[in-house]
This record gives C-alpha cells, sequence and structure tokens, in this order.
C-alpha cells in the first residue's frame, strides 16, 4: 500500500476543418445558422450510387495541422471505412485512416509549474464527421448538415500523467491550432472535441486497464472528468476491485462519469480499405509550399518576442495566444520603436477595449501605426501619459492622425522656458502661504509641499506643461 | 415497324440524322414492340414512355433546324436498374428501394442524354446485381428471348433480354463478376465490360466497389464502340475513374487483326464442359487462326482460386456498400419497428432478398475482427496473384480466348444451390479481379441456345478487344435475333 499511484492519460482530439466545401463533396461547411438539411447533397446525405472525392483543400489543411504539430507528413496514405450503424451516419460507415493516416508521429513540448515536458502525438488523420441526431418527445429528428465535414483526429501518446498535463497540452495544443488558420479550434462550437483514454497503475509497474471518456465538452471537463477517473479508478482499486475496460461518459451536472459501453458491447468496426478512393499521394515538394505558407510557430514567436524585444514571458504568452493580437504588437513597435511601452499599451488599454466591446483585435479602430505614433509622442515627450491617454480615448472614435489631433487640439506639452516661467510665477504669486509653508516644512514635509505646487501648475496649464521642467523651475524660485 | 427494331443502334442513328426517320418514330416502334412483347419477356421494370417522347421530339427538332446533335441522337436505351436517373424509379430489384427515385442523374446516364439517346425504362436485374440468372429480382422474372423457359443470365438479364428482344438498340448493364457477360452469352448478344476505372460509376448502385464496372450490351461489336465513344472517361464524381484520353473506339473497327496474338489459357478449357460448348470455341479459334491471327497455348495459374478469393471480396464490399439502406432516409422502412436498432433489423429483414442477405452474413463474417486476415485480406493477397498472372501472360498475348460459362442458360425451373449459381461466374469474375477489360460475343448454338466467346484484353485496351469481336463478327457472319417473342 505504499506504492505510490502513477496515472496516465492520453487524449483524443477531433478538429473541425473550415476548408468552405466538405471533405467529399462541395456542400459548404458554414452550416451553423442555417436550417436542419439545407447543406446537403446526394453524396453527403449517402444516397445509392453517390461516391466521395476528396476534397484538396482538406488535405492541404490537414498538412497544416500536422506540421504545427511537429508530425511526419507521409507521402503516401490511404483511407478505410469504419463500418457501424448509426442514424446519423448517412452511410453507416465512416471513411477515415486506420492504418496508414498521412501524418505520423509528432510532438508538443508543454510547460506545467515551470517544468518543460515533451507529448507525444502518435498520429494524426483525417476523417469525416457525422450528423446530428435531435431527439424529440415522441419522434428523433436528423440534421445532416455537418455530415461529412472534415475532421483530423489527433491521436496523442499516453504521455500525460496529470489532468494539470492535460489541460496544459490541450491549451497549447488549442493555441497552436488556432495560429494555423485552419479551424475555429472552439469547444464551444463544437469545433475542436476531446475524448480522454485514463488508466492508473503502481510506480514502475506495467500500465492499468485503460477507460475511455467521452462526451466532455469545455477544457475545464476534460480536467474534471480525469481527476474524477483517477480517483475512481484508484479507489477502487483499494477497495479489492478491478477496472473493466469501457467507454465512460461525464456527465456534467453531477460531474461523474457513467459507463456507456462494456469491452463486450465493444463495436467490431470491420475496418477495410476504402475502394472508392484513391491512394493519397502528395511530395516533399508539395508538402514544403504547403509549410512556406505556415504562420511561424507559436513557441518560435514567443522566444522571438523575449529575445528581440526584451519583453517578459508573461507579456509574450499573451501576445503570442492570438496571432493577429501578436502581428498588431509587431506593426505598432515598427512606428514606436519601444517594443515595453507598446506591450503595456496593448495589454492594459487594448485588449480592455477588445473584452468591453466583445470584439477581436482586427475590428480594433486605432491602427498599428496610430498606436505606434501615440507611444512615440511619449517617448518625444510631446505629449505625457496622461494627455496620450485622453489621445486615445479621442483616437478610438477619431479619423484624425494622432499628430493632427495633438496640433489641432493643443495637447502638446508646454516646453517653452518662457511661458513656463509664467506659469510658474503666477502659481507662487497666488500660493503665498504654501511657500511659507515649503520653507518651513522640514525635509521630510517638503517634498509633500513641492508636489502640492507642482500640482497647482499642472492643473493651470490643462495638464500640458512638462513636469519636468517645472519642478526645476519652481526649486529655483523656492 | 419491326422493321425498325431490327435496326443496328449505327444504322438507326444514321437514318435519324439523315431524316429518313424521327426519333419519335423509333421510340414509338420500340415502345410498340415491347408493348407487344414485354408481358412474355419482363425485360423492363419501369418505363418512362412520357418523358422520353417529349426528349425525342426534342431531338427531332434540334435535326430538322440544322442543330447539332449528339452521336446517339435518337436512339432508345435501356438502363439498368441499378444507375440513377433523375426522377426516375431506381430500386436495384430490391424491395428495399421499391419507391426510390433518383435526385441525381448516375454520370453513364447524364453522358448517354448529353449525346442524344432516349432512355426508355430500366430494366430487370438481379437484386443488387448479385446473382447470374435475374431469378433474385424482387420485381419479377425475366425469360430468355431464345427460349422463355430458360433464364437469360444475370445480373443483367433484363439488359440482355431487351436487346435480344429487339426491344431497344442499347442496353447499359453493370458487371461485378461476369454481370454482363455472361447474360450477353445466354441471349446471344454482345457485351462489354471495360476496365476498371475507364467508365465513371458514379451514381451506380454499389455492389462491390473494386469490381463493379458499367458497360454496354447491343447487337453488335460497332454499337459497343459507339456507345464506349459515349460513356468512358474521366468523371470529376469518381475518384477511381482513369483521366486516360479516351480514344475514338469505332476507328477499331474494321482493324486487320493478322498477327495478333490470341492466348488460350489452359485453366479454362477443362473436362466436363458441354461439348457442344467445346465445339464451338475450337471452331472460334480455327476462325480466328483463318484471319491471320497466331493462337498459343498459355496458363493463368491462379484461376482456381479466383472463384474463392471472389466470394470473400465481393461480399465484404457489398457488406458495407448496402449498409446505407436502412430505412432511415430513403427506400422502404418497416412499420412495425419499436426503437432504432428494431427499425433497422426490420427493415432491413424485410426490405432484403436472401440471396442479398446471404452475401451481407458472408462480407460481415470475413471482415469481422477475427477473421480479417484469415479471409479478406488472404483474399486481397491472392488477388494480386492473379492480376499478375494476366500482367504475365500479357506480355506475349494481345487477347485471351476463353469460354463465357460452362453451360448455355439453364432452366427457370433448375433449383441450383447458392455454389453451383456461383460457379457460373468461374470463367468471367477473374477479368474483374484482375481490372483487365472482356466481351462476350454470340459464336454459334448449342442446344438451340446462342453460345458466345469471351476475349480479355490489357488494362485499357478495349481497341484491340474492339477490333477482334469486329474481324470474327465479320467471318462468323450475322446471328439472327429470334422473333419468338413477338407472338
Amino acid at each position: 500500500m505504499n506504492k505510490k499511484w502513477e496515472s496516465v492519460i492520453g487524449l483524443e482530439v477531433h478538429l473541425q476543418l473550415k476548408t468552405g466545401t466538405k471533405v467529399w463533396c462541395n456542400c459548404s461547411t458554414d452550416y451553423d445558422s442555417d436550417k436542419p438539411n439545407t447543406h446537403t447533397c446526394p453524396i453527403c446525405l449517402g444516397h445509392p450510387g453517390a461516391l466521395p472525392k476528396l476534397n484538396k483543400k482538406v488535405l492541404e489543411y490537414a498538412i497544416k495541422a500536422g506540421l504545427a504539430l511537429n508530425c511526419k507528413i507521409n507521402n503516401e496514405s490511404t483511407f478505410d471505412r469504419k463500418n457501424y450503424f448509426y442514424p446519423d451516419t448517412p452511410k453507416n460507415y465512416q471513411i477515415t485512416q486506420f492504418d496508414n493516416s498521412y501524418a505520423g508521429r509528432g510532438y508538443l513540448d508543454i510547460n506545467v509549474n515551470g517544468k518543460e515536458k515533451q507529448i507525444g502525438i502518435t498520429k494524426i488523420q483525417i476523417e469525416e464527421d457525422a450528423g446530428k441526431s435531435i431527439h424529440g418527445v415522441k419522434e428523433s429528428y436528423i440534421n445532416f448538415n455537418r455530415a461529412s465535414m472534415p475532421l483530423v483526429e489527433i491521436i496523442s501518446e499516453p504521455d500525460m500523467r496529470s489532468s494539470e498535463e492535460a489541460y496544459e497540452y490541450l491549451t497549447l495544443l488549442r493555441n497552436t491550432l488556432k495560429y494555423t488558420g485552419i479551424s475555429d479550434v472552439s469547444m464551444e462550437l463544437g469545433s475542436l472535441r476531446c475524448d480522454a483514454n485514463i488508466s492508473v497503475h503502481h510506480e514502475g509497474e506495467p500500465f492499468g486497464t485503460r477507460v475511455e471518456v467521452k462526451n466532455l465538452n469545455s477544457f475545464k471537463a476534460v480536467a474534471r472528468a480525469i481527476d474524477y477517473e483517477i480517483n475512481r479508478q484508484i479507489n477502487t482499486i483499494e477497495d479489492g476491485g478491478s477496472i473493466d475496460q469501457e467507454t465512460r461518459t461525464w456527465d456534467d451536472e453531477t460531474q461523474i462519469t457513467k459507463v456507456m459501453r462494456s469491452k463486450e458491447e465493444a463495436m467490431d468496426y470491420r475496418y477495410f480499405p476504402e475502394p472508392d478512393l484513391l491512394k493519397v499521394v502528395v511530395t516533399d515538394e508539395e508538402i514544403e509550399k504547403i509549410r512556406e505558407t505556415m504562420p511561424e510557430d507559436i513557441v518560435a514567436k514567443i522566444n522571438r518576442f523575449v529575445n528581440d524585444y526584451k519583453l517578459p514571458q508573461y507579456d509574450a504568452d499573451i501576445l503570442c495566444l492570438d496571432i493577429e493580437l501578436a502581428n498588431y504588437f509587431e506593426e505598432v513597435v515598427k512606428e514606436s520603436n519601444n517594443a515595453k511601452t507598446s506591450a503595456n499599451w496593448i495589454l492594459t488599454e487594448v485588449l480592455k477595449y477588445l473584452k468591453d466591446n466583445h470584439i477581436e483585435i482586427n475590428d480594433f479602430p486605432i491602427s498599428a501605426k496610430d498606436l505606434g505614433k501615440i507611444i512615440e509622442l511619449i517617448d518625444k515627450n510631446i505629449i505625457s501619459s496622461k494627455i496620450a491617454k485622453k489621445l486615445f480615448e479621442i483616437k478610438l472614435k477619431d479619423e484624425r492622425d494622432p499628430e493632427t489631433i495633438v496640433k489641432e487640439e493643443k495637447m502638446a506639452q508646454v516646453a517653452d522656458e518662457g511661458a513656463i516661467e509664467t506659469l510658474v510665477e503666477e502659481v507662487l504669486n497666488n500660493n503665498p502661504k504654501l511657500i511659507e509653508d515649503y520653507h518651513n516644512a522640514d525635509e521630510g514635509r517638503k517634498p509633500r509641499v513641492l508636489k502640492g505646487l507642482m500640482g497647482q501648475c499642472m492643473k493651470l496649464s490643462k495638464g500640458k506643461a512638462n513636469p519636468k521642467m517645472v519642478t526645476d523651475l519652481l526649486l529655483k524660485k523656492l | 415497324m419491326n422493321n425498325i427494331c431490327n435496326f443496328t443502334a449505327l444504322e438507326l442513328r444514321d437514318k435519324i440524322a439523315n431524316k429518313e426517320l424521327s426519333a419519335v418514330e423509333a421510340l414509338t416502334a420500340v415502345y410498340e414492340k415491347i408493348e407487344k412483347t414485354d408481358d412474355l419477356i419482363g425485360s423492363f421494370i419501369s418505363l418512362r414512355k412520357e418523358t422520353a417522347l417529349k426528349e425525342a421530339k426534342i431531338i427531332d427538332e434540334k435535326i430538322a433546324n440544322g442543330e447539332e446533335v449528339g452521336i446517339l441522337a435518337g436512339v432508345p436505351v435501356s438502363v439498368k436498374d441499378n444507375m440513377v436517373s433523375l426522377n426516375d424509379l431506381t430500386t436495384s430489384c430490391s424491395k428495399i428501394l421499391y419507391n426510390y427515385k433518383g435526385i441525381y442523374d448516375a454520370t453513364v446516364v447524364k453522358k448517354l442524354k448529353e449525346a442524344g439517346a432516349i432512355i426508355i425504362g430500366k430494366t430487370n436485374m438481379d437484386e443488387f446485381a448479385m446473382g447470374g440468372s435475374t431469378k433474385t429480382s424482387y420485381h419479377k422474372l425475366t425469360k430468355n428471348p431464345w427460349d422463355t423457359s430458360k433464364v437469360p443470365g444475370g445480373s443483367s438479364g433484363g439488359a440482355a433480354a431487351s436487346i435480344a428482344a429487339k426491344q431497344c438498340f442499347i442496353s447499359l448493364g453493370s458487371d461485378t463478376g461476369g454481370s454482363i457477360r455472361q447474360p450477353a452469352s445466354f441471349c446471344g448478344v454482345v457485351g462489354m465490360k471495360p476496365t476498371y476505372g475507364r467508365v465513371s460509376r458514379y451514381g451506380l448502385m454499389a455492389f462491390g466497389s473494386s469490381l463493379d464496372q458499367i458497360g454496354p450490351l447491343a447487337k453488335n461489336v460497332s454499337d459497343i464502340a459507339l456507345t464506349m465513344n459515349v460513356i468512358a472517361g474521366y468523371d470529376d464524381y469518381d475518384a477511381t475513374v482513369s483521366p486516360k484520353e479516351v480514344p475514338d473506339y469505332t476507328k477499331s473497327l474494321n482493324k486487320d487483326i493478322s498477327g495478333m496474338t490470341i492466348g488460350v489459357p489452359k485453366e479454362y478449357f477443362v473436362e466436363g464442359m458441354d461439348s457442344k460448348i467445346k465445339e464451338i470455341m475450337d471452331e472460334a479459334l480455327e476462325k480466328f487462326k483463318s484471319l491471320g491471327a497466331k493462337i498459343v497455348n498459355i496458363s493463368l495459374p491462379h484461376t482456381k482460386y479466383a472463384l474463392p478469393t471472389y466470394y470473400v471480396l465481393a461480399p465484404a464490399e457489398a457488406s458495407s456498400n448496402l449498409a446505407r439502406f436502412d430505412g432511415i432516409r430513403y427506400g422502404y422502412r418497416s412499420p412495425n419497428a419499436k426503437d432504432y436498432i428494431d427499425l433497422y433489423v426490420k427493415s432491413r429483414s424485410e426490405g432484403f432478398g436472401a440471396e442479398v442477405k446471404r452475401r451481407i452474413m458472408i462480407g460481415t463474417y470475413v471482415l469481422s475482427a477475427g477473421f480479417y486476415d484469415a479471409y479478406f485480406k488472404k483474399a486481397q493477397k491472392v488477388r494480386a496473384l492473379i492480376k499478375n498472372d494476366f500482367d504475365k501472360a500479357f506480355e506475349n498475348v494481345d487477347i485471351i480466348f476463353t469460354p463465357v460459362a460452362p453451360s448455355t442458360a439453364f432452366s427457370l425451373d433448375a433449383v441450383k444451390t447458392p455454389l453451383e449459381l456461383y460457379l457460373e461466374d468461374i470463367f468471367t469474375l477473374s477479368a474483374n479481379l484482375a481490372g483487365v477489360p472482356g466481351i462476350s460475343i454470340p459464336a454459334g448454338i448449342a442446344n438451340d441456345l446462342p453460345v458466345g466467346i469471351q476475349l480479355l484484353g490489357k488494362h485499357f485496351e478495349e481497341e484491340t478487344l474492339i477490333a477482334a469481336g469486329h474481324a470474327f463478327e465479320k467471318i462468323r457472319g450475322e446471328f439472327n435475333l429470334p422473333e419468338g417473342a413477338d407472338k
């Protein structure tokens, strides 16, 4: 009983590809808000005589997924039929890749509590999605709009040892794939779906019996289901029981897993090579061509932001979560030449605006160039940070470029010595008590009195006076 | 009007194009013939007379206006009931599709229509093309126009009978293990199974996807060549169809075949063959010799494994292909089901016939996880060996000569075990396993019934078969189709 328990987790992730048209036919993949069965044809409805033909774009997108996950892209792959009866499966078989998938071994490097770990990807395969059953009280309905949506299934090695690792893997997987632009990569929208394989064993002993958990519809559900299953399995064994090889389903309401199918009920899918489709052949040149169109790898990008822009890891991580945001940042820096200040502005003001208004960076009203200019104006002491915030607010609704606004709205700092002297003198003349106060104050209190005078000066200048010049002059006059 | 029905497709096409005859006249003659004969013969499952007449009228108008028309303009054509055509009943002669109407045109149908052919109706067949007698059809029996107590062969029995009874000029059949060539032989007409991948299967209700091929049946080889010009070639809807350019097959007619090497595989001439059939085969070979062809003995050593291989692979694919017929989206749905599993079980139990169920069971068995390696995988390996036999043989010969079937058309009442029926395909199914083209041409009469020879060719060399077949036809002389069906 003293031996330590270890859990083993592998994930199977299904990703819907946003290719515009389905995997075997020309039906549109943008079906979500449309009426049921409007995006269908004889092919995706499995009508007699209809044959599949592989959509070239699906292969291209699938290869992008493979490259993003460091997989080996196979020059030759084949399709198989997976036979099973289900009402939302029009042909009663699913076309998938079983023996020879298009993408082999890959990996992702995750970071949990500061520790790096590599999670292996066994393979990725192209396959088709099924339709959707909708169950009424007495009848059931089927919507085939999703039938034959292109999917890739990403199968990980059983390399994860905790729900935290699984969560990190899934997060990095999503972020990495989001980068490639091939999918919405959203569990909420159903474009990313995950099943977990979980087993427990004593360290140093062979792996335990594995249980598959389905119906995980959020990242949190994945983590919770894994934790629940690890506990359940350990408790079962410690109570003298054993783990059955079965498929379980996660119940989000009760937060437990329940038996869906036992090993005895396991399906015999009767896989065999799909005779209606030819072998898929891709040359190394074609793979390289696709690689050239890929955005920079997310991890490489984060490292570059840290090294080249000297950004803190935290800033780089957040900026790189969204490729468009990262691009925006780089555009801002080009103008501002100040990476840290640019990052600060984006991570605070810009992100706040996006969040409050529920928009993406592409719809943000201030162009990267204009935001860069605002930051440049601060660095050149033309405006103060405080005025810059005001300028930012105006710019959200104003077409004029920042310099014009500063000029026309007379927002520039006053840095003219004569003007500031006049200003300082006016404040000193109006506040003889404060001057007296200053001279009587001990060294500890003096700066506070000075700050008060300073505040008067800034107020009088409507925030535009150069603060350093004001301080210098005040000290001189006092 | 009988006169019109005696024409070949080519003759009719020319007469319509020359305005000697209108498409409407030809079509009217054909429907009259069907009306007179089909109660007895039973070639047709469904007819589309009204639509066909409208189409014929349009062809006539076009010709009258001097507009360009296709190479089959006005020619009445029948199509096997497993090829989908828009708005027409297409049932594969199964109860499970008794009410199914096509929601699109199969590529071959589309091509026929574009070539101006007039599709007159759907022909009877064995249910889902499984059988060699057309007796497994859900709808009715088809009888051999030469002797109505005999089967027309199968599964394209309706197609072959429709040509033999002169009910149309061209008929499309499908051939998975001999289903065009065997009924062609039994009915005394010409039937060609093209190379796998030469004709699009889009819209053909699949039986064994890796074996199925659509092909023409007609009165003679010239009409076969003419039809191949229309139906062969690339199709964006079938990944397995070849992009190879389609030659003008009619150019191969009248080609000199002297110097051609014809291989005769010893495995196809075994003890126990009907002596009359053997005689006809020998005579045919003599005729080829007299045409200057060189006859050589060859061996296809894996021939004896073709039958078991075929009867593992074809049912395996069929079991999967037929899974879509489940009562959910179209076709027959059992009214007695309690839940969705019950709906599957009852719809399929009530909807499929015995032979189809038998093959689904065999196919499901050979694909199941525990038996896959022993049966399906093994069969695939043997298939490669059989294909290799042909590749090797074709290094030395231009075509291979064999009988089409071990016997002439058998009696409609004959009680045969499934295995005896499977043996009917023994000479034809190797070509499907190897994917090579084959043609069946009438060569003589035995026991008052026609007997065909089979010529097999290299991949995509239908032209050689057409050249040899046409040369043979010329030296054979007229092969008159029976008149009996009219009575």
